[in-house]
């Protein structure tokens, strides 16, 4: 039997204390599984440390001594991914449990990866922040581990998923260096974005050490509402009725009969009465008087599609009543069964009704018991089979059954998993979802994190039978594929899916086309800040630009998209579902900046088109209140649907001017406007808001086709607001912008002979100076020194050298960041230029 | 070499039994791992071995013949756990944990080789002592008397440094805090003023502002009533006043909650039958106690004898009887007292909040006193530590554990803390001391008990 070398036992006692050690196989028994329950494996040790730098020496330890490491948080997940593999060093988390920052007026907070969500979530409250990601685990589950699984949760289908939230982390490489990423970090304006793929990586591409996430401010009001229906049908007739009419409540759930029946056994009775066939809890978020109007419309197309009783919540008490029969669903079900294969799967919304009919046949034909729960919202299903595993018989049927009801999900557009991961427990069914060309896409990508291969191994991608030689060569392209899966029907024009709240395109149509009908089916992309006049694809290597604040980074916003990689070949990567954490995430590699390749058709995400969308430009007259670090109007809600003020009102642009970006109702807009006036008033600026102050403008966005525009991200102690206007000063001329919420600022320079517009007549002054590329460099190293960096987003070769040589030379870090970047690159045969360490170059 | 005896396989194929499901038990358990936050252990060293779940397995493992039970890692873990059963109200599956750790704990006791069969001499030696009433009031009076002469505020300060010396530190501060408030106050103020002294129980006939209530049998318990008699006192007066008759039961009549908590399975059967008997021939509507520890046990006197024919029954009605003073009188609605100016932190204890689910009744009763701010402690859900003598017998854990609840406890700012448990009220009272803070820790029966006393010298006007 395997056991832990008596020097390596040593090395890690002295790196973490005795305590913090775990060797004994009779203690490891506890760390045999995970919340599944369905695989066991001890593995040699378990290693506790306490930060980062612990950590870092303990990988390095268990590195040097050439064995495997698996990251666990508390154990809560249900793919099997936190099980050891077989000779395997266990990190694991539990004292990484401190709140490193919290900065309430920047909604931001940096935590180890062992704090609790709920723990992050306490801490912010009184403060009138959320953070939102809220699995049914959030008592107990770690944000790393939210981090590894990309987790949802039931809030997640207005507010999105923990991708949303990762501003920047930190991250252990297989040899034990320390990688910081996101934010400031990024590598190279024209690298790809890393942290996407990282984020639901299932802790097979090193270890999250550190995370920094934003907060969402706290809407004023909730209502409840708990729909009872016959069927379970006719409960996900309701929600498709209440998406198609442009709703976009922060929560759509569904329990079955089965699940009723075991929560008004337990202890948490939810009070339903008797015969009822599924329940629906509907709940919005807002503003309090808007609320009221929305639940009434939801109540009315709950009743239409059959509901018995509608309730709603009247208080605090209630409403955690009317959830408790979705919370406390998984738990009680240990009642029904002596065990329980919890399944999830996404599918469209829209074939939610005939989804859950095959699955009700799958249960008649092997005669087995299949109790449902669901984020109907996002067409999230977790069908759970009750069964005994000690009858082998059954167990098997039980087997057959699941794999019966991920090939219904599949076929019906959806994936395999929407947020529990693939673990152990799926490897298999991801052939179902990802060819040969994607799967080795994604083993390649891994690989490029990790090449030595010592994170989580056996997890997420199937064995695959050994390739010929050349295994290095993932070209073959998708149209070869092979084990059943089928590429999307190819597409001629745009299509979009109101129900699914998702339209599909191909990449060469104008974006313009794509948002004329999206708006004639009553549907928006927040990507409407690109222009028109690009194609769909261009559009998607650009950000959100400011409204990246409120709906995440661009790949927050794409579904799936069939992208060619640089070296040829064509991948299908994600799908038509919300939610999908089904293999390595490489979507994030193909859109934004930095994307390689291009995207030949995408399906994005879509929200019900507000009834007014405006952007204000509003002027303030004191230089100071112009400046970054002002506190944010609470009034602002991060509202997807109905935008009050958008969550990036102090994105300050040119000479001083912010811009509001208001959506909505008419009456959310006039509320907005006043709310604004308010907010102006109690600060006392000299100008009112609301005279000529305010006046409409374009789309919120800097970028010039030409000259040099960079993203500068101070450092992250004090002031970053005001050492980015000392920045501007220094950099006389440049156009900027500066966003608090993300704590970024952009510069823009431009060649004087391309003229200025006539609002900002200082353009004109812009001197040949701001394009040298030393002064960029003096930039970059003073950012770098201070924790900060500077990225050239687009500009010449020279200043790119320059300011990535002055980054290096402060920031060992950025360049472990960029040999992950150069060799993730190089996967898709592209090169990101050359590099600064081994060409030796001296000059531009 | 592993010597098990009968008895040791008799109890492992009863947690067997439990663990595949013949009787309720851990089989609901679904690995979910919500438990894990819940657990003062596991908060404290975040090893899964010392988390609800994590000893769950352990149990499992032993019942499925992977462990054995006279090993370390069961020995260990079993032990190390507090009892404070919070992770029970957090379970979606309602495993019964506390009385699966009862079975768990005779399997680990009856594991151990005979002449180690012992959870330690400080252990085998109270539990000895609770077995006999007359032992047992003989120690609490020995302790009684050196609390009086102030022994142990000097062995406090004698003790050497060291694990050792550390647990006899605490197990002096615990006797000191047993000795009730150490402030003195003026009337009608928490803070700062002096209630007038408690009279003589039997010469005082308090007020009976109502009549008509239940009739009472008081349980004095071992510690309560020998350590904190002021406190039964305290519940006879605001029981009587609210219209009870009461009647006590024997002095010196441990419930057996401690040999229960230790896995002496036959010690604690014995006593509880003797309460059994002792109440039935007093005929009484409730058995009420103000140690939230006994209540939890008395409560589940139901389930110890669900299994034995004789007693079952009688085992059952008797656990239906049962109510902790606060829930007596929170179901009277209890009659308010004078004012009390000042305010109170409270801290529910476990057996209250966790086992019996009944905390609430605390705010009720705190609620009858005009002008008393109540400050609920932070994370009341969390262990002080006191668990028993956890303080003696891990005393590194148990310290640590208790620190936390200290200041969370002296964060409320409040003059004096209220807890409904001897265990609780000495735990958090010596880690007071050893902190150097000058906070009372009183019963909150104590708190209603002066406000209706003032009531009676003041002639009800302020």
């Amino acid at each position: 039997m395997d056991i832990l070398s008596p020097d390596l036992a040593r090395r890690l006692r002295d790196i973490v204390g005795d305590g913090a050690v775990v060797s004994d196989p009779e203690r490891l028994l506890v760390y045999e599984t995970d919340a599944l329950g369905r695989f066991h494996q001890t593995p040699l040790a378990v290693v506790l440390p306490s930060d980062t730098a612990e950590a870092a020496a303990v990988v390095e330890a268990v590195h040097e001594a050439g064995l495997a490491i698996v990251p666990r948080g508390a154990g809560t997940g249900l793919s099997g991914g936190a099980v050891a593999a077989p000779g395997s060093v266990m990190l694991g988390t539990a004292r990484m449990n401190r709140i490193l920052s919290f900065d309430p007026d920047r909604r931001r907070a940096r935590v180890q990866a062992g704090v609790r969500n709920s723990q992050l979530a306490a801490l912010v409250r009184p403060h009138g922040l959320v953070y939102a990601p809220d699995p049914s685990s959030q008592a107990a589950c770690t944000l790393g581990g939210n981090v590894a699984e990309n987790s949802g949760g039931p809030h997640c289908l207005k507010y999105g998923v923990t991708r949303r939230y990762v501003q920047g982390l930190t991250l252990i490489d297989g040899a034990g260096r320390i990688v910081e990423l996101g934010g400031a970090n990024r590598p190279r304006g024209d690298a790809p974005d890393l942290l996407g793929p990282i984020i639901g990586s299932e802790g097979c591409f090193g270890l999250v050490t550190e995370i920094e996430l934003g907060l969402v401010p706290e809407t004023e009001g909730v209502r409840t509402l708990l729909g009872l229906f016959e069927t379970t049908a006719e409960a996900g007739e309701a929600v498709t009725a209440i998406i198609s009419d442009g709703l976009l409540p922060a929560a759509l759930e569904i329990v079955d009969r089965h699940t009723i029946s075991a929560v008004e056994a337990s202890p948490f009775r939810a009070g339903y009465p008797t015969g009822v066939g599924a329940a629906l809890v509907v709940e919005f978020d807002g503003n309090e008087f808007e609320l009221d109007a929305d639940a009434d419309r939801a109540e009315a197309h709950c009743l239409r599609a059959g509901a018995t009783e509608v309730r709603r919540a009247t208080d605090d008490a209630e409403r955690l009543r009317l959830w408790q029969g979705r919370k406390k669903a998984f738990g009680t079900m240990g009642r029904l069964a002596p065990d329980l294969m919890v399944q999830d799967a996404t599918v469209p919304r829209s074939v939610l009704p005939e989804v859950l009919r095959g699955i009700d046949q799958i249960a008649a034909r092997h005669e087995l018991r299949i109790a449902n729960v669901f984020h109907a919202g996002d067409g999230n299903l977790h069908p759970n089979i009750l069964y005994d595993r000690r009858d082998a018989e059954v167990t098997e049927r039980v087997e057959k059954a699941a794999g019966e009801i991920m090939k219904l999900c599949v076929d019906a557009g959806g994936t395999i998993t929407g947020e529990h991961g693939v673990g152990m427990d799926k490897r298999d069914y991801v052939r179902l979802i990802a060819g040969p060309a994607e799967r080795q896409a994604m083993a390649a990508v891994r690989d490029a994190f990790d090449p030595e291969l010592r994170w989580n191994p056996g997890k997420v991608l199937p064995d695959e039978e050994p390739v010929a030689t050349g295994s290095g060569d993932m070209g073959a392209p998708a149209g070869a594929s092979t084990s059943g899966f089928t590429p999307p029907p190819s597409v001629t024009g745009i299509e979009v899916n109101p129900p699914d709240l998702s339209v599909r395109a191909p990449g060469d149509v104008p974006w313009g086309d794509v948002q004329s009908a999206m708006a004639a089916d009553g549907q928006w992309s927040p990507i409407a800040a690109a222009r028109p006049d690009l194609s769909t694809a261009e559009a998607l290597h650009r950000g959100l630009g400011p409204l990246e604040a409120m709906w995440g980074p661009i790949r927050e916003s794409v579904l799936g998209a069939t992208v060619i990689p640089p070296d040829g070949g064509r991948l299908h990567l994600g799908g038509r579902v919300v939610k999908n954490v089904a293999g390595f995430d490489l979507l994030g590699l193909f859109v934004g900046e930095g994307a390689l390749g291009r995207v030949e058709e995408v399906t994005l995400r879509a929200y019900p088109m507000p009834e007014v969308m405006e952007v204000l430009r509003w002027l303030p007259c004191d230089d100071r209140s112009a400046l970054p670090g002002w506190p944010h109007p609470q009034v602002v809600t991060a509202d997807g649907h109905a935008v009050l003020l958008c969550g990036t009102v102090a994105w300050v642009r040119h000479e001083r001017a912010r811009l509001v970006d208001l959506r909505g109702t008419p009456a959310r807009h006039d509320t907005g406007v006043d709310a604004l006036r308010a907010f102006v008033a109690a600060f006392e600026l000299d100008e009112p808001f609301g005279r000529a102050q305010v006046e409409r403008d374009g789309a919120p966005t800097v970028a010039d086709e030409s000259g040099i525009l960079a993203d500068v991200r101070p450092g992250a102690d004090g002031d970053e607001g005001g050492r980015f206007a000392e920045v501007v000063a220094s950099m006389r001329g440049a156009r900027w912008a500066w966003d608090p919420t993300l704590r970024r600022g952009r510069l823009s320079t431009r060649p004087a002979a391309t003229g200025a517009a006539p609002s900002t007549p200082s353009d004109s002054e812009a001197g040949h100076g701001t394009s040298a590329p030393e002064r960029w460099s003096e930039l970059a190293e003073a950012m770098a020194r201070e924790g900060g960096g500077v990225a050239i987003l687009r500009g010449p070769e020279g200043v790119r050298r320059a300011v990535r040589r002055a980054t290096h030379s402060v920031d060992s870090s950025a360049s472990a960041t960029e040999a992950i970047a150069r060799r993730v690159v190089a996967v898709f045969g592209d090169t990101l230029g050359p590099t600064t360490t081994s060409d030796g170059e001296d000059g531009p | 070499m592993r010597e098990s005896s009968g008895t040791g396989h008799s109890s492992i194929d009863a947690l067997a039994k439990r663990v595949d499901g013949v009787e309720e038990g851990l089989l609901t358990c679904v690995h979910c791992g919500f438990c894990l936050p819940a657990c003062p252990t596991y908060r404290e060293l975040g090893d899964e071995a010392d988390s609800p779940r994590g000893r769950l397995h352990l149990m499992r493992a032993v019942a499925e013949g992977r462990l054995d039970p006279a090993g370390d890692a069961f020995q260990t873990h079993i032990d190390r756990c507090l009892g404070c059963r919070a992770c029970e109200p957090v379970c979606p599956s309602s495993v019964p944990y506390g009385s699966l750790l009862e079975s768990a704990r005779q399997v680990a006791r009856a594991a151990r080789p005979a002449r180690q069969r012992t959870a330690g001499p400080v252990v085998e030696t109270m539990l000895r002592v609770f077995r006999s009433p007359m032992v047992l009031r003989a120690s609490l009076a020995a302790a009684r008397l050196a609390r009086g002469l102030g022994l142990p505020r000097l062995a406090r300060r004698l003790a050497p440094s060291g694990p050792n010396g550390r647990a006899a530190r605490f197990a002096a501060a615990m006797l000191e805090a047993s000795g009730g408030r150490r402030t003195s106050r003026g009337a009608r103020d928490v803070t700062t003023s002096q209630t007038p002294t408690a009279p003589p129980l039997a010469s005082t006939t308090p007020r009976a502002a109502r009549a008509g209530g239940p009739r009472v049998a008081l349980l004095p318990g071992c510690v309560q009533g020998g350590l904190f008699s002021r406190v039964v006192d305290a519940s006879e007066r605001v029981l009587k006043r609210n219209g009870c008759s009461v009647v006590r039961l024997r002095a010196g009549g441990c419930c057996g909650a401690l040999h229960a908590h230790a896995g002496d399975h036959d010690g604690s059967l014995a006593l509880a039958r003797a309460r059994i008997g002792e109440v039935e021939r007093l005929g009484v509507d409730v058995v009420a106690t103000d140690a939230a520890g006994c209540g939890a046990a008395m409560k589940e006197y139901g389930e110890w004898f669900a299994n034995d024919p004789a007693w079952a029954e009688r085992a059952a009605v008797f656990s239906d009887r049962v109510r902790d003073v606060t829930e007596v009188l929170a179901d009277l609605g209890p009659m308010p007292g004078a004012e009390l100016r000042g305010s109170v932190a409270y801290d529910p204890p476990c057996h209250l909040r966790h086992a019996q689910r009944a905390d609430d009744a605390t705010e009720v009763v705190l609620a009858a006193i005009p002008g008393l701010q109540v400050r609920m402690v932070s994370d009341p859900d969390a262990c002080c530590g006191g668990a028993g003598i956890y303080g003696m017998t891990h005393p590194e854990l148990g310290g640590a554990i208790g620190e936390r609840k200290v200041s969370e406890v002296r964060a409320t700012g409040a003059p004096c803390v209220a807890t409904g448990n001897p265990g609780c009220m000495m735990q958090i009272g010596a880690g007071l001391i050893l902190a150097g803070s000058k906070m009372d820790v009183v019963h909150p029966v104590e708190l209603l008990d002066e406000s209706y006393r003032l009531l009676d010298t003041t002639d009800g006007s302020p």
